[in-house]
């Protein structure tokens, strides 16, 4: 039989970074850290996992370890859940279900999620953006890349305006283009920033419902906070990013796991 | 550890598999030789009269049946480029465009998956309209490339119900090709052997829905891909004592595979929308290793044409082929769906949106939104196509399923 009480390490590999965590008993993250992927996630985690243990004085088979994101199956692990698993077990532990509905949207590097609960935090649905990578991470970073400008700076630029121009959500090619015309028409970028975080935000909407609560998990928004602004004027909803919003997937799967091993209902090992 | 998906899949391969290969291929080779000894030659869209073509004394080839084994085969993508350079856009359903393009590449990829020979130049083509508008482009460009005559048979469409006036319109219709078919055929329509043909293909039909329904026993006895697979006969043979008793064997075996397998808890799934042929084991496997069947689909039930018959052949024939699924509107489809559901009893529902083939796929006018209000059943909706793969995203595909799965299982009581 597996221990429930080893100690947990989750491990979120996700198409643009990896994310570690190690959980206490309280289900608390001790140790944590973000790196990114690069082109090999097995190498990278293996890398990462190596790097948690020693911090914490364990050996690989006094743990437990989970894995979630777009590479989830790329490293052994005790157990596997897919990311939106995962992101809805983050967010149903981090004080954010309150006897409502929650929609978590997990804004990743090449996908978007929008994850349904019900009051009782039991998940009732999800939508995925199509094949597209218009509304996700990637277009964020395209566009930085056509600005030559850094993450940093696209925030601050977008703090200086509250005007966004219209840059279209369909596909992200067809953005570019408009970006690019706009730019010519010389249209301030600050503009361009908040029409292009409207954008991400439209693709959302055109995902599916957003019930009572909306709470943003992921990196991306902890990059891009003006997201989550943007998205409660549009909807006229609570919207609030949940906290380590970057580690969450991580810690979902944590929490995943830890409930798994309570149960006892795992069967790897 | 679990690194990889463990194959759980405990059923064993079904002997009928072996059997199906050998009689398509037979199938094939003998419609081969009879062509090539005078008898004349049909290509018929797949819902289309083929008791009817049988009848007269013709040999009926299904270019979708080609386009679907090309796909199969994963050789669409060149075929469906190719057919760009005409003009047949790469959004366009891509069973036209793999077929189209494979044909004007001089690939002969179904010949050679079959290993016989390259199917003869149709006589005739013969297309039925309640189908999709692209299945009639489709066959405009064979009537070209061969100048052969097309025949259009013309069904009333996107019906709520039919209704008498719709079954007399079609016995109609049905009696303008009858006159244009004897010509080429060289001889009148016997009405006693269109009972016949009737009769074989209602009964190798009622079969096909005894065999569909051995998946209500859980597990089934029997995967999506096993049932797309040996659904061959009744898409290409249906009107054939071959046919009949292949379904015969088939049932025998399934009942037999039930019988012996024990019971367990397994995710149960509905599968609404077009097969995503190139993927068929990959997912077979996926899916097994999730402990998960996909237990009905409407695709596979629409090969069920027990509703033939024999005594009133043309007007059972108009009511069968005009009341498909898809021919019909969404508040028919809605309590079909709900039938089906019924029957089956999965514990959810996964919606296909097939890039190429919009009319098929159920997901763009709130359908799935629709169902869910009326039954709470779960669902998930995936993006993929059934031939072109450049549409198709496997990690997005997975997770999708994956994650479905998961919530599933943990709302189970």
């Amino acid at each position: 039989m597996t221990d429930p009480n080893r100690p947990i390490i989750a491990i979120d590999l996700g198409s643009v970074y990896i994310k570690t965590v190690l959980l206490d008993d309280a289900s608390v993250p001790i140790l944590s850290a973000i790196t990114p992927s690069g082109f090999d996630h097995q190498a990278t985690a293996s890398r990462e996992l190596s790097a948690l243990l020693e911090a914490a004085g364990l050996k690989r088979p006094e743990v437990f370890l989970v894995t979630t994101g777009f590479a989830r199956r790329s490293i052994p692990a005790n157990l596997v859940v897919s990311e939106i698993g995962a992101h809805s077990w983050g967010c149903k532990h981090c004080g954010l279900l309150h006897s409502a509905p929650l929609t978590i949207v997990d804004i990743g590097g090449q996908d978007t999620k929008l994850i349904r609960l019900d009051a009782t935090g039991r998940r009732t649905g999800f939508e995925i953006n199509s094949v597209c990578a218009a509304g996700t991470g990637a277009f964020l970073d395209e566009l930085a890349r056509r600005l030559t400008i850094s993450s940093d700076d696209f925030q601050a630029l977008s703090a200086q305006t509250s005007q966004g121009c219209n840059c279209g959500s369909v596909c992200t090619v067809f953005a570019m283009t408009r970006i690019l015309d706009l730019l010519q028409q010389g249209t301030p970028v600050d503009q361009i920033i908040v029409g292009a975080y409207q954008s991400v935000v439209d693709r959302i909407l055109e995902l599916g419902r957003l019930e009572q609560q909306v709470v943003l998990s992921g990196g991306v928004v902890a990059v891009h906070p003006r997201l989550a602004k943007l998205l409660a004027q549009s909807t006229g909803l609570p919207v609030c990013i949940a906290p380590d919003s970057q580690l969450r997937g991580a810690i979902g799967a944590a929490l995943y796991a830890k409930h798994q091993l309570a149960q006892g209902t795992n069967r790897s090992s | 550890m679990t690194t990889c998906q463990e194959p759980t899949d405990q059923r064993s391969r079904l002997l009928a598999h072996s059997l199906c290969k050998v009689m398509v291929k037979d199938h094939y080779l003998r419609l081969i030789r009879a062509v090539q000894d005078g008898k004349p030659l049909a290509w018929c869209s797949s819902m289309g009269p083929t008791e009817l073509l049988r009848a007269m004394g013709f040999e009926v080839f299904y270019p979708e049946n080609r386009a679907a084994v090309i796909g199969a085969a994963r050789l669409a993508e060149p075929a469906i480029v190719s057919a760009g350079g005409i003009g047949y856009a790469a959004s366009a359903c891509s069973y036209m465009t793999s077929d189209i393009g494979s044909a004007r590449l001089g690939v002969d990829d179904f010949a050679q998956r079959l290993e016989c020979p390259p199917i003869p130049q149709p006589d005739v083509l013969v297309v039925s309209s309640q189908q999709c508008r692209e299945v009639i482009a489709w066959f405009e460009y064979y009537a070209e490339r061969y100048q052969a005559p097309l025949v259009n048979l013309i069904l009333p469409n996107q019906l709520e119900d039919i209704k008498p006036n719709h079954l007399d319109a079609g016995v109609k219709d049905y009696a303008q090709i009858i006159a244009q078919l004897e010509p080429i055929v060289g001889a009148k329509l016997d009405y006693s052997r269109l009972a016949r043909t009737t009769g074989l293909a209602r009964d190798a039909a009622l079969l096909w829905r005894r065999c569909l329904l051995t998946s209500k026993r859980c597990p089934s006895p029997w995967s999506f891909s096993d049932q797309l697979t040996l659904m061959a006969p009744i898409v290409i043979m249906r009107g054939t004592s071959e046919c009949v008793e292949f379904y015969a064997r088939l049932l025998t075996e399934l009942e037999a595979q039930s019988e012996s397998q024990q019971q367990s808890s397994r995710i149960a799934l509905y599968w609404e929308g077009m097969p995503i042929w190139g993927k068929l084991r990959e997912h077979a496997e996926f899916l097994a290793s999730m402990q998960t069947d996909i237990v009905a689909s409407t695709y596979c039930q629409s090969w069920d044409f027990s509703a033939l018959e024999p005594e009133d052949a043309l007007r059972s024939s108009v009511a069968v082929y005009a009341g498909l699924f898809i021919n019909h509107r969404d508040c028919w489809k809605l309590q079909f769906m709900e039938e089906m559901l019924s029957t089956y009893k999965p514990h959810g529902i996964v919606y296909m949106n097939a890039r190429t083939c919009p009319h098929n796929s159920n997901t763009e006018f709130a359908f799935p939104h629709r169902l869910f209000a009326k039954t709470n059943l779960p669902y998930v909706v995936i993006h993929s196509d059934m031939n072109d793969l450049r549409c198709h995203n496997e990690p997005l595909f997975r997770t999708t399923l994956e994650a479905f799965i998961e919530q599933l299982r943990e709302n189970q009581p």
